[in-house]
């Protein structure tokens, strides 16, 4: 589980790039919303998708609050849970 | 400023190829012979840029030409359709329509392309209504989240394999292209609990859009006007599937294997980066497709188209040539890359 708080976050730039800049070990690929590798879970606070997830993401995990994260952006503080 | 003044040179010559319909018969081919000259001939004298922009603050004047290219495509497809009501010879409309469809491959699908890349829907619908000049509703979904996953693998429609004639590429990428899209929008309706029937489904408003330009040139010129507009569409879209083969020829990685700068054919000839708004840098693009155009960097490092764009795909055009050409540079990138 990993908690964000939205002031340490940039939010011109994505999640990825952000957990990335912030040195968390997160599996990612082609950072267009298209792979699906950057999938995580969002646990607590509320993103905006710069992309329509749906296209990757089946309506199971639009459920379970599966987001990716090249495509999100913070607009609170974040809990989320990382997939292996 | 002025550094930014040279990606108006495109709209500049949409401009240009809209004078010969003034005059009509054989100046009808200018467009065609001034752009074909324009690039191989400027990429040849001119070489390679590896330079980039240090982009101002404000990126109106940047995103600006990329919007621009609607309504001057859509000028210069009218003014195509128009002309019909001339009684021209058919090798002229044979010219007009190579031109105009060359360019609106060239500007429009570009354009296009950076737009539907990014994450605002006004950017994705204007590049929705760009791609539908070329008859083209299933690009913005099967590029970004078909091509974009499955680039240099063979399940991606729009990565030629070794041996590979181009037209039966453009035959396989079209179709296969056009059905993935349909079965990637079918999925995110499904998830998303979307009726198929309805205006969410981009694939229907896509072909909706088509059905817009068909509408309306039948009222300006009726089906004449109606078939020189689809003409022109089909040849903008072989010319986009003829780019994707020598963007993608021959290369290979393995599947899961994350995408890397040599998983495409770069090139940083200065006229096809310029016109083509450095789609040309199309190894970053595919480390990263979000990266706006003028951020792109040259990697020069990265396995090289052997000439510029366009006459790369002339070249391609006919195979025994290609073969000759891009064999040799194959067998180097499995030296390095293999």
């Amino acid at each position: 589980m990993l908690k964000l708080a939205l002031a340490t976050l940039n939010n011109q730039f994505s999640l990825l790039d952000n957990l990335l800049n912030l040195k968390v070990n997160i599996k990612y690929g082609c950072k267009s919303g298209s792979c699906g590798k950057c999938k995580c879970i969002l646990v607590e606070g509320k993103i905006k998708e710069m992309r329509d997830h749906s296209y990757v993401l089946s309506s199971l995990e639009i459920k379970n609050q599966t987001i990716l994260a090249c495509q999100s952006l913070a607009q609170t503080d974040l809990t989320i849970k990382l997939i292996p | 400023m002025q550094s930014i003044l040279k990606y108006y040179l495109t709209p500049t010559l949409v401009v240009i190829m809209m004078v010969p319909f003034y005059f009509g018969g054989h100046y009808l081919w200018f467009g065609l012979i001034f752009l074909s000259c324009l690039m191989v001939i400027g990429d040849a004298v001119l070489g390679k840029d590896f330079s980039q922009v240090t982009a101002p603050k404000n990126k109106f004047f940047l995103n600006f030409p990329l919007f621009l290219s609607l309504p001057l495509l859509s000028i210069l497809v009218y003014l195509l359709v128009y002309s019909t009501r001339n009684s021209y010879t058919v090798l002229d409309y044979v010219g007009a329509i190579l031109g105009v469809g060359l360019i609106v491959a060239g500007y429009g699908t570009n354009s296009a392309h950076e737009l539907i890349h990014r994450s605002d829907l006004f950017s994705r619908t204007v590049g929705r209504w760009i791609l539908s000049l070329s008859l083209n509703p299933d690009f913005s979904i099967e590029h970004v989240y078909g091509h974009h996953e499955r680039v240099a693998t063979k399940s991606d429609p729009a990565t030629a394999l070794r041996g590979e004639n181009v037209y039966a590429f453009v035959i396989k990428s079209t179709v296969k292209g056009h059905l993935s899209a349909w079965v990637l929008e079918l999925k995110r309706l499904r998830a998303k609990k979307l009726m198929i029937l309805s205006f969410s489904n981009l694939m229907l408003t896509g072909y909706l859009m088509i059905l817009f330009w068909i509408t309306l040139f039948y009222f300006v010129a009726g089906w004449s006007g109606v078939l020189v507009y689809l003409l022109q569409g089909i040849f903008a879209k072989f010319v986009l599937e003829v780019i994707n083969y020598v963007e993608h020829y021959g290369i290979l990685r393995k599947e899961n294997s994350s995408v890397q700068p040599e998983h495409s054919w770069n090139s940083n000839m200065k006229i096809s980066g310029l016109i083509l708004y450095s789609l040309t840098r199309h190894s970053h693009h595919h480390e990263n497709g979000t990266i706006p155009y003028w951020e792109l960097s040259p990697y020069p490092q990265s396995p090289e188209m052997p000439y510029g764009y366009l006459t790369t795909t002339f070249i391609s055009l006919v195979p025994p040539i290609w073969f000759k050409t891009i064999n040799p540079l194959l067998d180097n990138w499995d030296k390095k890359y293999a």
